[in-house]
């Protein structure tokens, strides 16, 4: 029996979104999922890989900018011509990279956690997909042992309305039950092996 | 239900303080983003079109029945394209930063191909010799920042009013730039 306030804890913040936003109870949901896989797992050690890469492919894009809009400023527009030329055609191909990373590698990961045993080392990345005005939050965890490159996963496609109540306060201890369920899948078959 | 509440801004502002380092500065890099593809976007204009300010506005009724003022001009200064008479050219006059828009009435063109030439808003009574920097009868090339070849009527008024008011330029770009820092994609 969950106990709201439990006071040798300081009391958790309840997370409110709007439930007619589809986009924010999306990154409700990821989150709470992301807090209760990682919670209380002291084994997963979160990887910031893909974020950082988008980060830095961002931040790059925008150097490029700022470094275009420098070089027009001190030397003005028709020397500034092939520099000006160069830094838009950068600017693009990186914007184009960044929408390929995002729509081929990341593809909806918000999570990617290392399970490093004395034995092995797995990969857990957590992905979900929710489309527009559709309420089925379809949550993805997959585990990838990295000696043998075998990949499994599993999903589970409920409506947000299954975690989320009528306020628009995300129910943690309903989100911990699901993802439990499939990281215990993962782990015990991993184990039957 | 008072405006905050129907704007949601509780929950968004909730959103914005539960995200970590690398979501926050997700958010800053995606405002950056915006902000740096309308200026690539503007930057890539002024290569394709050869002039330093390939969309200008209207400003005068100087040019009217052809121009009125809040009337958006895309303009091209490829070199190879010689100034005639009659064409409408925008220029600047050394040493002011607004552009005027009037039409090339006298030319005279030299062996080697420089130009200089006079030229005369089709509303005015007179010449621009008076706008020009003193001293200065003619104009040559490097005061030209492009040829009128296409226009869009009223769509500039926009950017006249926001000149006239700018602080409700910032205040509208303000609570643009604060509504996408908040919310998250």
């Amino acid at each position: 029996m969950t106990k709201k306030d439990d006071k040798s804890q300081p009391p958790e913040e309840l997370v409110k979104v709007n439930k007619w936003d589809g986009s924010a109870v999306k990154h409700a949901l990821d989150d709470a999922v992301k807090t209760c896989l990682l919670g209380d797992r002291p084994q997963l050690k979160e990887q910031f890989g893909l974020v950082n890469t988008r980060l830095a492919l961002c931040a790059l894009a925008v150097g490029v900018a700022i470094m275009a809009h420098a070089w027009d400023f001190t030397h003005p527009f028709p020397q500034s011509r092939p520099v000006l030329m160069f830094s838009v055609l950068a600017y693009f191909a990186l914007m184009g990279v960044l929408t390929l990373h995002s729509s081929f590698r990341e593809k909806g990961t918000f999570a990617v956690a290392v399970q490093k045993d004395k034995e092995r080392e797995r990969i857990w990345e957590a992905s979900s997909d929710m489309r527009k005005y559709d309420d089925k939050y379809l949550l993805t965890l997959s585990v990838r042992d990295v000696r043998s490159g075998n990949r499994r996963e599993q999903t589970s496609n409920k409506s947000c309305a299954a975690f989320i109540d009528q306020n628009g306060i995300v129910l943690d201890n309903l989100v911990a039950n699901e993802v439990n369920r499939l990281y215990n899948s993962l782990a015990a078959e991993k184990k039957d092996k | 239900m008072g405006i905050a509440s129907m704007l949601q801004i509780d929950e968004m502002l909730g959103d914005f303080n539960r995200m970590n380092k690398r979501q926050s500065l997700y958010q800053v890099l995606s405002f950056a983003m915006i902000v740096s593809s309308a200026l690539m976007i503007w930057k890539g204009l002024m290569v394709v079109t050869g002039s330093e300010s390939p969309i200008v506005v209207v400003l005068s009724g100087s040019m009217e029945p052809a121009f009125h003022r809040g009337d958006l001009l895309f303009l091209t200064n490829y070199k190879e394209e010689p100034v005639r008479v009659g064409e409408i050219v925008v220029f600047k006059v050394e040493g002011r930063d607004i552009p005027i828009v009037h039409r090339v009435i006298k030319l005279h063109e030299k062996e080697d191909g420089t130009v200089k030439f006079l030229t005369k808003g089709d509303n005015n009574n007179v010449d621009d010799r008076g706008l020009y920097a003193p001293n200065q009868l003619w104009l040559t090339k490097k005061d030209i920042v492009g040829r009128a070849r296409g226009f869009l009527p009223y769509v500039g008024i926009i950017t006249i009013f926001m000149n006239e008011y700018p602080k409700v330029k910032w205040a509208i770009l303000s609570i643009l730039a604060i509504f996408v820092l908040l919310h998250r994609e």
